[in-house]
């Protein structure tokens, strides 16, 4: 037999493998052993940054006004040197809370959840029980009417709006598409994500110009660099981007 | 060699092997899930799921890559053999890591929402008409299937029952099944996060595979033989046999012939052992029996049958020479007929 092994025969339910062969093996062995854990450490230490967001999971409770626009959005009056904040709602798993908002619009409500966090977007994971529940008036204000900033052609990535405000790092692009799909037909609210500011926000709750809650029209776009004309509102710190779907098109990277 | 079916049969040089694939896969998810993300460079750490359904996608990759690579490597050099004849178990390992992978989509993306996760799999994405955003988890769906497919059957007992033959088509299915991941990634990860150095990576394992492929056949793809009459074809010189090997005929469609050349004789016997059709031709005759190169199933040269008290017999040929030229007659005699061997020697110069 040639001395690399190369000429060596093993067999499988033998168990005595032949010297020089033996040495290969163990060589190859080692190799793949190696290989798979530095590629193992390189792939996952090369994770692309799922951006900035706060989500410490704080529970607060916070007392305000009501609001469909269209989907459900907490209008907190100002106060104690705080400015009026506006928050937009989503429940527990992949769902909105269209059904606990329901028969609540324009009334003065306590909402306790979980508080989370990105950019000039607020949003609150309202607890499944008693998470929306009736609270006295306050004289103090009426939320300003919405102020509107004209119309656009924005381009962006629509997501959901829970997932990309923090519940999920990352929860955007098209590998999390099947992902934001589902929150938005379980009625969390769209939030499209523009690659230019206006007047210094990126972030937008999606609505159509109908003001109708209909996300599957954006489903065949979620998760990809779209752009798309429409009105540009502002309630107090949070924008809405009333967009005409007709105009909705795939944009080049 | 079996004369009945056990369970499992455990060899020493099984588990050496069993264990150096899960120590490579360990190594890889250890390293993925809890070394690097304290050198990741991120402003707030990435889902534990998240990573999880990473870290067990490309693993599962990575050894369904290696793998394919075990067959056409060990044609090219020998020295691999020994990868091949536990190949089996290395399967279920790669099958169960693809599992692990679907559980942590399942748990996250799937899961709790108002559709059932099943449902929710097939239907939370439609746009098949585009190729940015395609819902490419159906790629993984039909990938998975066929690996629980095959690690299923991957048992003796299957290929027996389903016979060798189907279950070496059943087992070609892995081709699809690699071709599917490869989809999976490049219209999914890829458009996602799409750090090149995996695309690189992804690229690199196909295209490699794709090369060893190319290169073994060039290197087993016996002469064809060229039509003598209409039934015995050109086996080309018997002195260009190797004493203890064969050399193997393509008779066309499939099949093969190897022509052994042993103790001054030659015998001719398919080239599909009966264990799981592994290339007789490219083993060597041991102790006066043929002996398969990946599980070590032997044969009688002379007659295809395996030595008592085992029962597998192969199909025999008929053997002819003229001066030092060998014919091969194509008709296949039925598995285990006796063939007088042809002597080497028999009045003609042997070459060698
Ligand atoms: C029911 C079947 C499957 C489903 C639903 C599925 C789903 C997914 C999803 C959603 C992702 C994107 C994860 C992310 O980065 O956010 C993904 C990535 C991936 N999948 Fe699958 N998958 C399936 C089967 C498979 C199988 C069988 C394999 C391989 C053997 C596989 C290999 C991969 C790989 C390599 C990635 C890329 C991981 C990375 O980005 O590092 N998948 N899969
Ligand atoms: S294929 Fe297993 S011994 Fe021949």
């Amino acid at each position: 037999m040639a001395g690399d092994g190369k000429d060596a025969f093993f067999i499988g339910y033998i168990n005595a493998v032949p010297q020089p062969l033996g040495r290969f093996l163990a060589v190859i062995g080692l190799i793949v052993v190696v290989v798979m854990g530095g590629l193992g450490l390189v792939l996952s230490r090369r994770t692309a940054d799922p951006g900035w967001a706060v989500t410490g999971y704080q529970h607060i409770e916070v007392r305000g006004i009501l609001e469909a626009r269209p989907y459900p959005v907490l209008r907190v009056p100002d106060g104690e040197g705080r400015k009026p904040r506006a928050y937009l709602l989503a429940g527990e798993g992949k769902y909105g809370v269209q059904s606990q908002a329901d028969g609540l619009y324009g009334r003065w409500v306590t909402v306790a959840g979980y508080l989370l966090k990105r950019g000039t977007l607020d949003m609150l994971l309202v607890d499944d029980k008693e998470g929306i529940v009736v609270a006295s008036a306050s004289d103090v204000l009426h939320p300003a009417p919405p102020q509107s900033l004209g119309r656009w052609r924005l381009t962006g990535e629509i997501c959901d709006g829970k997932c990309y405000s923090g519940a999920m790092s990352p929860g955007n692009g098209l590998a999390h598409k099947a992902c934001a799909n589902l929150c938005l037909v379980g009625g969390v609210p769209p939030v499209f994500v523009s690659t230019g500011a206006v007047s210094g926000s990126e972030y937008f709750l999606l609505t159509d110009d109908k003001d109708g809650v209909n996300a599957r029209r954006f489903a065949d776009f979620v998760g990809q660099l779209v752009s798309v004309e429409g009105e540009i509102e502002r309630v107090d710190n949070f924008y809405i981007f009333k967009s005409d779907p007709e105009t909705m098109r795939a944009a080049g990277p | 060699m079996s004369v009945t079916l056990k369970p499992v049969i455990w060899y020493r040089s099984k588990l050496v092997y069993d264990g150096v694939v899960l120590l490579a896969m360990f190594l890889y998810i250890i390293a993925y899930l809890r070394l690097a993300p304290n050198l990741q460079l991120v402003s707030r750490p990435i889902d534990d799921a998240i990573l999880r359904m990473r870290a067990f996608g490309s693993c599962a990759f990575l050894l369904v890559s290696f793998i394919l690579a075990i067959g056409p490597l060990s044609r090219l050099d020998r020295r691999f053999l020994p990868l091949l004849y536990n190949r089996r178990h290395f399967g279920v390992i790669a099958c169960s890591v693809a599992c692990a992978h679907v559980y942590y989509v399942y748990s996250w993306y799937l899961n709790l929402s108002p559709l059932n996760p099943l449902l929710a799999l097939f239907s939370a994405n439609t746009s098949y008409g585009q190729v940015l955003g395609f819902p490419f988890e159906i790629f993984g769906v039909l990938a998975l299937v066929i690996l629980l497919a095959l690690a299923f059957t991957s048992h003796d007992f299957w290929l027996s029952f389903l016979t060798p033959r189907l279950w070496k088509s059943l087992h070609m299915l892995i081709y699809l099944a690699y071709g599917a991941i490869v989809a999976h990634i490049a219209l999914g990860s890829f458009q996602g996060s799409g750090d090149p150095f995996f695309v690189m990576i992804v690229c690199a394992s196909a295209l490699g595979l794709v090369g060893v492929h190319l290169a073994a056949r060039s290197v087993s793809r016996a002469p064809e033989g060229t039509a003598g009459d209409d039934n015995w074809v050109d086996a080309g010189l018997i002195s260009t046999i190797a004493d203890k090997r064969a050399r193997i005929i393509d008779l066309g469609e499939g099949e093969k012939v190897a022509i052994f050349r042993y103790d001054g004789k030659l015998s001719a016997l398919t080239n599909l052992c009966a264990h799981q059709n592994g290339p007789l031709g490219e083993g060597r005759i041991i102790d006066g029996c043929v002996t398969c190169p990946w599980h070590g199933f032997q044969y009688r040269p002379e007659d295809g049958c395996a030595p008592a008290p085992f029962t597998e017999k192969v199909a025999t040929y008929r053997l002819r020479r003229d001066l030092d030229r060998l014919w091969l007659d194509r008709r296949a005699n039925p598995p285990g007929t006796r063939v007088e061997p042809l002597p080497v020697n028999e009045g003609v110069a042997d070459g060698g």
